[in-house]
């Protein structure tokens, strides 16, 4: 009975539970909103985003730049407040948990050039009255081997890619079931990433850890992910299995980005480009936000905000929103 | 566990003298700064040795040369009005403006500095009401607080307390320049911390639970120190000005004559009328050195890490 129940509950209750997060950030008011009466309009950076990672999971969000990525990063991270939505981990609120997380994009700017390594872990175990003899253990469980050789040395003497170790050491020395790992490798070199990719890997086999992998490139998504959200213009426009977003894209929207890899047939890259229009920098469109950028739009796609539902001829899990996913043409 | 936070303190110590040393090396490559430093080490020997320089201090009694001779090999500044050797009087009063200027250069910092980075880190109505606070303090008139101040200090110090050798009359004006100065500093740090609580690693220090104190003191102070030291230097040079300035009208210490109160002498005895040019080149010329000294040394300082944030960046 007890793994029956075991089998229930964790399919029930996800480690993070995100639920209709919206965040606006105060835009500066213009002088025409003054000369209008008007107060500034704000930035709409998350719209209602629901998420959930389950124990070991591990999650890519994906999108283009200001999509909203490092918002919902953020937030989920507690480092902003959403204006509503609910977000728990464990079923705990923001103030409550300590088990996520959070790995930057800048491993220069993560790490304080004043301070040496140790000091760097050691931070976060002295915030939170862990034992001190962490520092060695996470060094070691992030391969800086050995650890006393890294203990002592300052950012400066460390390549880009051992400090996003030393970073990511800085988070396991925490114990946390949950991190978030916001464009981790996008300011490494190539051979750096698979290094990185492979330490990240192992430590959701060795210790159990989940894992929410921001990027904008989707072959990383691809290669490291479970599942995907595909994120446009702060909705969840696409999610579902790694192979079912990503082989089975049902959202003109993932199919652009598809198409937009170098490595995709030029053929196809033709119909899907994504030359069709910028990010809309104003106000998001009515209807379909992907409408004006769209090559399938039609006039019902501006009349409502299509809701993700189940894609057609998928899984349950694999969900999309898009009034006209049914109708697509099949990929080649 | 203690040993290896030993082994991070020693290193953390050496770390920060081999920054210290770095600057002094990246100084020493410039000449204006080299000069500037020589400068500065020949009137801080004279503020901590005057008597192994020139003897001890003359007064109206101990003067024995006769009043305002020009230089000449034994007076190599010329005398003053009472017949005391300028030369003398001008190194004996380099330790009050050296003493004068770091003691309000102190004072400015720690309270400048700590207002400065509270309410950079704290923004929002704590960083609006300091900051209105500040203005307020910068608009005070120096002068006018200086007559104000300097008797409620003495009445409430009494006039024989010394500190550093330093008595009560000037300690009131080491009081009125902090008090009036520490604005612009707070100002200049508030924008570095403002600047600095964007930054990555002090998300993250929020982000693992460290508290707002503990941030301040790990994560921005240490990456505002050269700031505070090369406006520190800066204010050095404000300070000799304006205790020169007090001096000069008269509100400095007779007794501790300092190069403000030899110009005031100066002044009184109609040097300028008399043609007496040396009682006004001596203090004057070392009030323009020092003050020279110092904003080359911390301008350089400045330039140097304008230059580091460039080549980081
Ligand atoms: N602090 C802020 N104040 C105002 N607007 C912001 C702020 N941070 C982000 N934004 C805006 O919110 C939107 C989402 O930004 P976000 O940084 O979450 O996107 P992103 O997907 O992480 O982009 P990138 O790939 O460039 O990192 C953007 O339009 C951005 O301009
Ligand atoms: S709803 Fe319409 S505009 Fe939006 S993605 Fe689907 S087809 Fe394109
Ligand atoms: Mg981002």
């Amino acid at each position: 009975m007890s793994e029956q129940l075991r089998a229930n509950t964790s399919a029930s209750a996800p480690l993070l539970r995100v639920r209709g997060v919206s965040v606006t950030y105060a835009a500066q008011r213009s002088i025409a909103d003054l000369l209008a009466r008007r107060s500034a309009s704000g930035i709409v950076a998350l719209d209602s985003v629901d998420l959930d990672v389950n124990a070991g999971e591990i999650v890519a969000v994906v999108g283009e730049s200001g999509s909203g990525k490092t918002t919902l990063a953020r937030v989920i991270a507690g480092l902003i407040a959403a204006d509503e939505g609910v977000v728990e981990v464990e079923g705990e609120g923001p103030n409550d948990w300590r088990s996520v997380g959070m790995v930057f994009q800048d491993p220069y700017e993560t790490l304080d050039p004043k301070r040496t390594l140790g000091e760097f872990i050691a931070e976060g175990l002295e915030a939170q009255g862990l034992p001190m003899d962490r520092v060695d253990t996470a060094l070691e469980a992030a391969e800086l081997l050995p650890a006393a050789a890294f203990r002592d040395r300052v950012p400066e003497e460390l390549s880009g890619g051992q400090r996003q170790r030393v970073v990511i050491a800085g988070a396991l020395a925490l114990n946390p079931k949950l991190v978030i790992a916001d464009e981790p490798v996008s300011m490494l070199d190539v051979s750096m990433r698979a290094q990185i990719l492979a330490l990240i890997e192992q430590l959701r086999r060795d210790q159990g850890i989940a894992w929410i992998f921001i990027t904008h490139d989707l072959s990383l998504a691809w290669a490291i992910s479970d599942r995907v959200v595909v994120l446009y213009l702060g909705a969840v426009v696409e999610e579902g299995t790694a192979e079912q977003v990503l082989r089975n894209p049902a959202h003109p929207y993932t199919r652009a980005l598809l198409a937009a890899l170098p490595s995709t047939d030029p053929g196809a890259a033709g119909t899907h480009s994504l030359a069709a229009g910028e990010i809309p920098q104003g106000d998001t469109p009515s209807g379909c936000r992907f409408r004006n950028r769209c090559a399938h739009a039609i006039e019902a796609c501006a009349l409502t905000r299509p809701p993700l539902e189940v894609a057609p001829g998928g899984g349950a899990e694999h969900r999309v929103a898009c009034i006209r996913a049914a109708e697509l043409p099949p990929l080649s | 566990m203690s040993g290896s936070t030993t082994v991070t303190l020693s290193t953390r110590i050496r770390k920060r003298v081999s920054g210290g040393n770095r600057i002094m090396r990246m100084l020493l490559h410039r000449w204006d700064a080299r000069v500037a430093i020589i400068i500065l080490s020949l009137l801080t020997l004279s503020g901590v040795a005057p008597e192994a320089l020139v003897g001890p201090l003359q007064t109206a009694t101990t003067a024995t040369a006769d009043a305002l001779l020009p230089p000449s090999g034994t007076h190599l500044f010329g005398t003053d009005d009472l017949g005391r050797d300028l030369l003398n009087l001008t190194v004996h009063g380099a330790r009050i403006s050296l003493v004068v200027g770091a003691l309000s250069a102190a004072i400015t910092l720690v309270i400048g500095g700590g207002i400065g980075m509270i309410a950079g880190y704290r923004g929002g109505r704590v960083d609006a009401l300091l900051m209105r606070v500040a203005d307020t303090f910068l608009i005070l008139p120096t002068f006018v607080l200086a007559l104000i101040l300097a008797p409620i200090l003495r009445e409430l110090i009494g006039d024989q307390t010394e500190i550093f050798g330093i008595r009560t009359t000037l300690l009131t004006i080491v009081a009125v320049i902090g008090f009036t100065s520490w604005s612009s500093t707070a100002r200049i740090v508030r924008s570095q911390t403002l600047s600095l609580r964007e930054r990555t690693f002090v998300e993250r220090a929020r982000l693992v639970g460290l508290s707002p104190m503990r941030i301040i003191a790990r994560h921005i102070f240490p990456n505002i120190r050269t700031v505070l030291l090369a406006n520190g230097i800066v204010v050095i040079a404000g300070s000799i000005l304006t205790e020169s300035t007090l001096s000069f009208i008269g509100l400095g210490d007779p007794f501790q004559p300092s190069w403000g109160t030899i110009l005031g002498n100066a002044q009184s005895a109609a040097a300028p009328s008399l043609g007496a040019w040396w009682f006004i080149a001596a203090p004057g010329c070392a009030i323009l050195i020092t003050v020279v000294a110092c904003t080359v040394i911390g301008n350089a300082i400045d330039e140097l890490l304008d230059r580091d944030v460039r080549v980081r960046r």
